[in-house]
């Protein structure tokens, strides 16, 4: 028997089919009478549409239908805080993905010919490209109807933090550091593109599987473009090759096109994307531009002024909510008593920016940590001591306010592992500095970045979860949460924590794969809140459950309700010779008229934000992390070896240990990317590299040994005692990196990807 | 002459008409309904699409990871594919697939069919497989979750398996080779008027076929292929057509490495994996070009002379056979005639051949160098494509340069030889002057080229540096003679 003790046992309830190749992800999926449907994209950037010729492409053999935006029942419109989003182009080109119509045909080759015969007429108006111009008064508007604070312009959202006196403060400071950075866009890179495959139902319901992250905000992307009720659309699971935060808006898009499709043919419709189209049009990390200011008094980041401009491209999606983490994150896990940020969202007609894993901490955390290196730097002591000086620790208050208290604040034990690991300071010791040794080229560096994050959604907005758990009459049992799965091994960690909590074996567990019709809106597996808030879920649920078995065995088992035990895969009375299986159980039950279902509900506990101030408790917990790099630096060639990457970090309780690993390494893997080779080229608003040949993703070779470390350290505030670890793992290896190779060359990089510049380079200027 | 297609499927033999350009992958997908093999790319980048193909070589049948989007399955004449769907049958799984179980090596999944793939390849050609070979025939993986750390570590859990190596060869491998072995090779013309592939067993029945063509009009539409990478990538994602896909992979006569002494003599259709194995002694310099370049999914198919015509300004084995001085045997109706590589480009993808006539060998001179460098500059340490590459040949002696060869790939439209730069080169001591002499030289003799990987000035910039380069790893070669 597979004995469920969780944190040690390793298991995924979808590796088998993985394996074997049986898993279906939506593009493996074919109904009968199945049609194709395929985007057209114009070659415009910014232009006002004047007409859409779809003739031709309609007299091309196979071809069904050709849909614009004027076929449209339900809102052309849509959009996850903003309705800006044109789910196809009705007046204006934005940006250069915009769709403008949709071929559907009965051959995927047929509409994919087809769509190059699509004409459109427009007047190309002069792109915005610089979000920093976008915010000048004066600029283009983006979008003429955009609103705020009561005037148009391209600002999509301002957040600050106003905490004690900044001017004051730096006249106060030793010495003030001022600099800039810049971070690039990032194409998220899931291995599976984006697939929707609709079908009209008989009984009126869309019925909707797709490659996507929420299920339920595909639903009302659908619902939007259908005019339909939200109960008349149901999105169903199929496994997802992957997401990473990227499969939110434009997963959903794809599938409302499907839909909306699926719905003027009243036949089942699959649009599947290329690789091409999916980097064309599906959103990225936001790049970032900050102007940072940092103040040093008696060894202490005294104050910051952070001004941070987000570049949101074309449209909104959720930039309010990722530019906030940045803000309420904007000094890294250290004390700082004066703070003024201010955190600009702004519309461009360059590719839409969204979430990405980290979601607004990757960008500030690759200034902050360079920034604490060169403060210590100027300060004559080591960036570890520098970091202990100033760090969060049990009790501090956070730069909105918040008093850590609720949880153990396991910074300093993350930092103490991690420097132990590696036996960091005497390897810091050893660093080139931009000197390499007699009869050698490479140039040594180590580097390390700290950081506190914020779980789950946190002010941004409700968050909630829930669980159905229900047990049949054979004592077998079905799970289910309102968290989605999308390669992480979210279900496997649902039925690991039920097992744990029903004494079970992980056999006797089935996750049903979810519906929105199902269960409840649980909000979108984003935020590393999977785990915490699905299985804060499960928890409830599953201690409903006991409670009514409980309730309706005590008799059977002659105690009283609280005497019961769940272990043994078996439901105990006060002595082990005197149990039942959960088959006899549920026939009990049943003689009762009692059904052995609950549902569970887990609420996030209270979190306040003051929008003018920043002052709130922003975040009801948070986990703490540090990940360190040893490199060579190739001082004539710029090339950098890897050499070992380390990272430890506090996930609460640990649920899935192999899977809590993976995160670890698949997170720091792809922050190696973000820090030395990722970048979408973009030219006059054009992306350059729609490919993995143009757009480099870390492989095998290019990555070296990793260790991960896992502390754990159970939070009273989660359920199931876990936290989170997906994005925590995924937010300091570009700032490592930076650091590292400082400490090899003596030169500091403050744009991502770090684009090194050799001695020769520097002797031929 | 036929015009169905015989091979074999996880085991089972089948007999398949398939359209000209249509992939394994879409034949997998669309027509058997085996959708373990994914799309990721589309064009050979990601290896999602991985499958491990089986065929004839050398009278015994060798195996071999395959990137499924860029393989027409008009070329499987003969060949066994294996896909994910046969390794496994009921809840027997293959040790490899214990092996990703046991290591957790799988998340989202979608890598892990042509993960498994690939390292099927290595176990089914080595006994024991040493840790460069894993890194080699991984690299053309792409995985977004793992970090690759439980991959890596797979082959550590198929280990622990203690699994006899003729254990991790699929039941249906055995009955199946032999009946490869007994197939007959025939001529396969298949598709209509508008569409064909042919693919020819021998030389003389492709000249007698293009003779007839020739006779009959033009041919307007016609392209060769051998691994066909570069010309399916065209067809599917810029959309191009082709009236007649002539594959030259099945001419036996063209598959052969020779060294005459004074030639390294590489074959028409020698893929460049095999060349990179046959050369690892004969001609490091090149073996280690060619392992840098693409992945083993392509490698196992494309060919040097796929590379050549393709006349891709940033091809890699380009600016090493042209600073060595190699020829070009071009084969068509009109009989053979020699090349030399310096003259085979006239202009951006404008090559001398004309459309008739194919590669049939590459003759490299042995003795006329005696060090080579490669350098090339790209982002990513393998499997990238360059901005700028180049290669210098020099006969170095007594610490003087006596003789020397200079290529340069991406700074003009076509790779192009630098005869000033050479000359700059020659008659100078073997020191770092010398070459950032050349490096000016270089950069005033070249035209670079803007693209997506590089502007015009930044390759400028990078023809210095790729000299001073070129000195800093001969000068850590020297004394050691390569060829």
């Amino acid at each position: 028997m597979k004995q469920a003790e969780t944190g040690k046992k390793a298991w995924r309830n979808d590796a088998y089919s993985k394996v074997t190749g049986q898993a279906e992800y939506c593009d493996d999926l074919k109904v009968h009478g199945m049609a194709h449907a395929v985007p057209v994209y114009s070659s415009e950037v910014h232009a006002e549409i004047i007409s859409i010729e779809t003739e031709e492409a309609r007299s091309f053999p196979g071809v069904l239908s050709v849909i614009t935006a004027g076929d449209i029942p339900g809102e052309i419109r849509y959009g996850q805080i903003y309705k800006d989003y044109h789910m196809l182009a009705d007046d204006r080109i934005r940006f250069n993905g915009d769709v403008i119509a949709i071929v559907v045909a009965q051959k995927r080759e047929q509409a994919v010919a087809a769509a190059k015969l699509v004409r459109l007429n427009a007047k190309p108006l002069p792109p915005l490209l610089d979000p920093e111009e976008a915010l000048k008064d004066g600029a283009s508007l983006v979008h003429e109807d955009h609103i705020f604070e009561g005037k148009s312009c391209n600002i999509t959202n301002h957040h600050k933090i106003r905490r004690g006196n900044v001017s004051a403060a730096f006249k106060e400071c030793d010495f003030v550091i001022e600099r800039k950075f810049n971070t690039q866009y990032i194409e998220h890179s899931y291995l599976e593109p984006e697939s929707g495959l609709c079908i009209p139902r008989y009984d009126g319901v869309m019925e909707v599987m797709g490659s996507m992250q929420h299920p339920f905000s595909t639903r009302r992307f659908v619902a939007a473009i259908l005019g339909a009720k939200l109960s008349d659309v149901e999105v169903r699971s199929v496994a997802v090759g992957g997401g990473f935060g990227g499969k939110d808006d434009t997963a959903a898009l794809v599938c409302a096109r499907a839909a909306l499709a699926a719905k003027i043919l009243n036949k089942p419709v699959k649009m599947t994307y290329d690789r091409e189209w999916s980097f064309r049009e599906s959103y990225k990390r936001h790049p970032y531009i900050i102007y940072y200011k940092m103040g040093i008094k008696n060894g202490k980041i005294h104050a910051a002024e952070v001004k941070i401009i987000a570049d949101s491209g074309a449209y909104c999606s959720v930039t309010p909510w990722v530019t906030w983490r940045s803000t309420v994150q904007c000094c890294g896990p250290y004390e700082v008593e004066h703070v003024h940020c201010d955190t600009y969202g702004v519309y461009t007609n360059n590719v839409f920016t969204g979430a990405m894993r980290g979601f607004g901490s990757p960008q500030l955390n690759f200034a902050i940590e360079q920034l604490v290196d060169i403060a210590a730097e100027k300060l004559g002591i080591s960036p570890v001591e520098f970091r202990k000086q100033n760090m969060l620790r049990q009790g501090s208050t956070t730069i909105t306010g918040q008093v850590l208290d609720t949880h153990t604040v396991s910074l300093d034990q993350v930092f103490e592992e991690t420097l132990k690991r590696m036996d960091y300071e005497s390897k810091l010791a050893k660093c080139s500095r931009g000197r390499a040794d007699e009869n050698s080229d490479e140039l040594y560096g180590t580097g390390l970045a700290l950081s506190y994050r914020g779980m789950s959604l946190g002010a941004e907005g409700m968050d909630f979860n829930s669980a159905i758990i229900n047990v049949q009459p054979d004592g077998s049992i079905l799970l289910e949460a309102a968290i989605h799965e999308n390669g992480q091994g979210a279900e496997s960690a649902f039925i690991l924590i039920a097992a744990g909590e029903l004494g079970t074996s992980v056999d006797r567990i089935r996750y049903r794969q979810p519906s929105t019709s199902n269960i409840p809106d649980g909000g979108t597996t984003v935020a590393s809140r999977g785990t915490i808030m699905g299985g804060g879920a499960v928890v409830t649920a599953t201690r409903e459950l006991k409670r009514k078995l409980a309730m309706a065995l005590c008799c059977r088992l002659s105690c009283n309700p609280g005497d019961i035990r769940f272990f043994n895969d078996r439901i105990y009375g006060k002595t082990d010779d005197v149990f039942l299986t959960y088959e006899q159980a549920v026939h009990e039950m049943y003689l009762q008229q009692e059904i052995p279902y609950a549902f569970g509900v887990f609420k996030a506990p209270k979190v306040s934000w003051d929008e003018e101030t920043g002052k709130g408790n922003a975040y009801f917990t948070w986990v703490y992390g540090c990940q360190a790099v040893e490199l060579t630096v190739n001082r004539k060639t710029g090339k950098v070896k890897l050499l070992n990457m380390t990272a430890a970090h506090e996930v609460g309780r640990a649920i899935n240990m192999p899977m809590i690993l993976g995160q670890i390494y698949g997170g720091m893997a792809m922050g190696a990317g973000y820090g030395l080779m990722e970048e979408v080229k973009v030219k006059d608003g054009i992306i350059q590299n729609t490919n993995f040949n143009t757009y480099k993703i870390p492989r095998a070779a290019d990555l070296p040994e990793m260790q991960a470390i896992v502390i754990e350290n159970g939070d009273p505030l989660s359920p199931s005692g876990a936290k989170g670890i997906g994005e925590p793992a995924n937010e300091l290896m570009a700032p490592a990196i930076a650091n590292a190779v400082y400490n090899a060359t003596g030169i500091r990089y403050y744009s991502s990807p770090l684009k090194i510049t050799v001695e020769n380079e520097n002797n031929n200027k | 002459m036929k015009s169905v297609v015989n091979f074999f499927l996880n085991g089972k033999a089948q007999e398949k008409e398939v359209k000209p350009d249509a992939t394994v992958l879409e034949m997998l997908r669309n027509s058997y309904e085996l959708n373990g093999t994914k799309e990721g790319c589309g064009e050979g980048d990601c290896g999602a699409c991985t499958v491990v193909i089986g065929e004839v070589f050398n009278g015994k049948i060798r195996y071999k990871p395959v990137a499924g989007c860029l393989y027409l399955a008009a070329k499987l004449e003969g060949k066994h594919l294996i896909t994910i769907e046969g390794l496994s049958s009921g809840d027997n799984l293959h040790p490899i697939q214990k092996a990703v179980l046991e290591a957790h090596a799988t998340q989202c999944g979608f890598c892990t069919p042509g993960v498994i793939m690939s390292l099927l390849s290595v176990y089914l050609e080595h006994d024991k497989p040493d840790a460069e070979t894993f890194r080699r025939y991984l690299e053309g993986n792409l995985c977004r979750c793992t970090g690759y750390i439980t991959i890596r570590q797979v082959p550590e859990y198929v280990g622990s398996l203690n699994i006899k190596s003729k254990d991790m060869r699929p039941a249906f491998l055995a009955a199946t080779e032999e009946q490869q072995l007994k197939l007959a090779s025939e001529d396969i013309l298949t598709g209509n008027g508008k569409s064909e592939f042919f693919s020819p067993v021998s030389a003389e029945s492709l000249r007698g076929f293009l003779s007839e063509k020739l006779k009959s009009g033009n041919l307007q539409g016609m392209t060769f292929i051998n691994g066909g990478s570069d010309v399916v990538v065209g067809i599917k994602k810029m959309h191009r057509k082709y009236s007649l896909i002539v594959d030259l992979a099945r001419i036996e006569s063209l598959g052969k490495v020779e060294d005459s002494g004074e030639f390294i003599s590489a074959g028409g259709n020698v893929t460049l994996s095999d060349l990179a194995d046959g050369l690892k002694q004969s001609l490091p310099v090149l073996s280690r070009t060619i392992l840098q370049m693409c992945s083993e999914q392509i490698r196992s198919n494309a060919t040097i002379a796929g590379n050549i015509v393709n006349a891709s300004p940033v091809a890699d084995t380009v600016p090493v056979l042209m600073a060595m001085g190699a020829e070009i045997v071009l084969d068509g109706p009109g009989g053979t005639r020699i090349v030399p590589i310096r003259e085979f480009y006239h202009g951006y993808k404008q090559t001398e051949n004309k459309p008739e006539e194919w590669i049939q060998s590459v003759r490299i001179p042995k003795n006329r160098f005696n060090y080579i460098n490669f350098e090339k500059v790209s982002k990513r340490r393998e499997v990238d494509i360059s901005s700028v590459n180049s290669a210098v040949a020099l006969k170095i002696s007594d610490g003087v340069i006596t003789d020397a060869g200079v290529a340069y790939g991406g700074v003009a439209p076509f790779t192009v030889f630098m005869p000033e730069t050479a000359a700059s080169l020659t008659g100078r001591e073997f020191c770092e002057e010398t070459f950032r002499n050349a490096g000016d030289i270089a950069f005033d003799e070249a035209r670079p080229i803007s693209d997506v990987r590089g502007s015009a000035e930044y390759r400028k910039g990078l023809l210095k540096n790729l000299m001073i380069r070129h000195f800093i790893a001969s000068e850590s070669m020297l004394g050691e003679v390569i060829l």
